[in-house]
């Protein structure tokens, strides 16, 4: 997990260093090999030093994060406090960027080991539930002589939350859902008919109004599904693709939230090839409706096309279960519902006024 | 520790400097060159101090060519004190880590002693003719010889003590 990269600064310096040395040995010039041995003494031994000392600190150091979880809102930010200590009782100046998926972003921050804690600012780009599995420690040498990485895991879990709308009152949701007439009747299932009251049915049932009015106990009968949309989502890879810097999958989700805001939950259905699953959702689960999107597709790949931003040198020190939570999709793989799909999910759920269609392609096939 | 800024330190190293050219102006014409380029060098530097690090070049080099022009009598407190007017300028302007330096003192003595045992080993009793017969100067060549091997062991220590490490405390 120590990672060392020479600079060619390294190279040119023990070139001129052994030339003044060797043109003073040629010349029995005693001048020129007093001051180059005596460089080359100073500056060998220096960068030996440097070198132990930072691998050394870079062993023995650890990251520790003020807290264990952050929940922040997609397009705001949060901090989150850093340290690093290290068993060598030294402040030693290093730089620390988070190793994360592109969820969040967040800037390289410049510390000090054993200095105290940092403040490291996360800004929210997409919707989900991610982690941080750690950070890349990196020992600069001043004259930048040498660097060296060490990678330091720690794992952080990430929970970037869709949008809050202000509630208006008279405000249209998504599909032409109005809030009012959407409170508890709406949301339990349209008033189909009324009928005689069944006295196996919950007696929460009964319309007392029309029993009052017509002396016999009648009950209201609902639909299945209640006033608010039903979400068909295509779950495959294409909506996982950031197109500058947004992804489909986010509108999407942000979409689902608006009209969670006034329905509490709903149904949602995801669609790729091959597979087909239905969920009612609520609002503080929209995050982890993206993280099992992300997951599913990711564990498609097999290994391929999936990228993460921890340098390929680092990659076989993070667990693969990790390296899942962080990866992104890059490039699409051919999952696309196929029509037959989605007009089996249409017909099994009968009603098609409330359907709402987020993000399909036109499907050929 | 007072922090002084780049501008102070490279004056104060310039008027070191500037002594020193006005000692080897006995020895040497180029001293000469040498006084008007620093102290033009000191002019640049008071209107753009960024070059700082740039004209330290241009003025260190040039001592470094005056060195190879003086007689031996001057030339080990030459040595000594340009070395050391370079370590502490990059030391003061926080191009080194101090931690380390001090570190490499230590190993300097190391390397001291070995060289010291190395130099009466009578392995150069046998080189030295080889050597004279190149038409190289045998005392000199004993010199970079044992220092440089002195610390290529020093150095060949520490790198297996830190692969070792890395490997003990990684896995």
């Amino acid at each position: 997990m120590i990672r060392v990269i020479p600079s060619n600064k390294l190279l040119i310096t023990y070139i001129v260093l052994s030339g003044i040395t060797y043109i003073g040995l040629l010349t029995n010039n005693l001048f020129g090999t007093y001051f180059g041995i005596m460089l080359f003494l100073v500056f060998t031994s220096y960068v030996l030093s440097w070198y132990l000392l930072a691998i050394l600190m870079a062993l023995y150091s650890q990251l520790i994060f003020s807290q264990g979880s952050v929940e922040l809102t997609v397009g705001s930010s949060a901090t989150i406090g850093v340290r690093v200590s290290s068993r060598l009782p030294i402040r030693w100046d290093a730089e620390l960027t988070l190793a994360h998926s592109p969820h969040i972003l967040s800037d390289t921050l410049r510390i000090k080991v054993n200095d105290g804690d940092y403040l490291i600012k996360l800004v929210g780009r997409w919707i989900g539930s991610t982690r941080i599995v750690g950070g890349i420690m990196e020992f600069k040498e001043p004259l930048g002589l040498l660097v060296i990485q060490r990678l330091l895991l720690r794992n952080v879990d990430v929970i970037i939350k869709p949008r809050q709308v202000t509630r208006s009152i008279g405000r249209t949701g998504i599909g032409g859902y109005i809030e009012y007439g959407l409170s508890l009747e709406g949301r339990l299932g349209d008033l189909r008919s009324l009928l005689i009251y069944d006295y196996e049915r919950p007696a929460s049932s009964i319309h007392w109004i029309t029993s009052a009015r017509v002396n016999e106990l009648m009950m209201i009968n609902r639909s299945d599904y209640g006033s608010c949309p039903i979400f068909i989502i295509s779950a495959s890879s294409r909506m996982l693709i950031p197109r500058n810097g947004k992804r489909p999958i986010d509108d999407a989700l942000q979409m689902i939230s608006d009209s969670v805001q006034y329905c509490g939950e709903v149904k949602v259905v995801l669609i790729r090839r091959d597979y087909i699953e239905e969920k009612v959702v609520s609002r503080g689960a929209i995050p982890y409706l993206e993280r099992e999107v992300r997951i599913g597709v990711i564990r498609n790949y097999h290994g391929s096309n999936v990228s993460v931003d921890i340098p390929t040198y680092f990659r076989k020190y993070v667990s693969e279960d990790d390296l899942r939570d962080i990866a992104y999709v890059s490039n699409p793989i051919n999952d696309e519902p196929l029509t037959e799909e989605l007009n089996k999910v249409l017909n099994n759920i009968g009603d098609r006024s409330k359907v709402i269609l987020l993000n399909f392609d036109i499907i050929n096939q | 520790m007072i922090k002084l800024s780049n501008y102070v330190l490279y004056m104060l190293v310039s008027i070191v400097w500037l002594i020193l050219e006005l000692i080897l102006t006995q020895y040497t014409d180029m001293a000469l060159l040498g006084i008007i380029i620093n102290m033009v060098s000191m002019i640049i530097i008071s209107y753009k101090p960024t070059y700082s690090n740039y004209i330290f070049i241009i003025n260190a080099s040039l001592l470094i060519v005056m060195g190879f022009l003086i007689p031996s009598t001057f030339l080990i407190n030459y040595t000594i004190i340009l070395i050391i007017s370079i370590v502490l300028y990059l030391l003061l302007i926080g191009a080194l880590e101090p931690y380390s330096l001090l570190l490499s003192l230590f190993i300097i003595y190391l390397s001291y002693i070995m060289e010291k045992v190395l130099v009466n080993s009578p392995v150069f009793n046998v080189i030295n003719p080889i050597i004279k017969e190149a038409g190289i100067n045998p005392g000199l060549f004993t010199l970079i010889f044992a220092w440089y091997f002195s610390l290529f062991t020093i150095s060949l220590i520490i790198v297996l003590l830190i692969i070792f490490l890395i490997k003990k405390v990684l896995t």
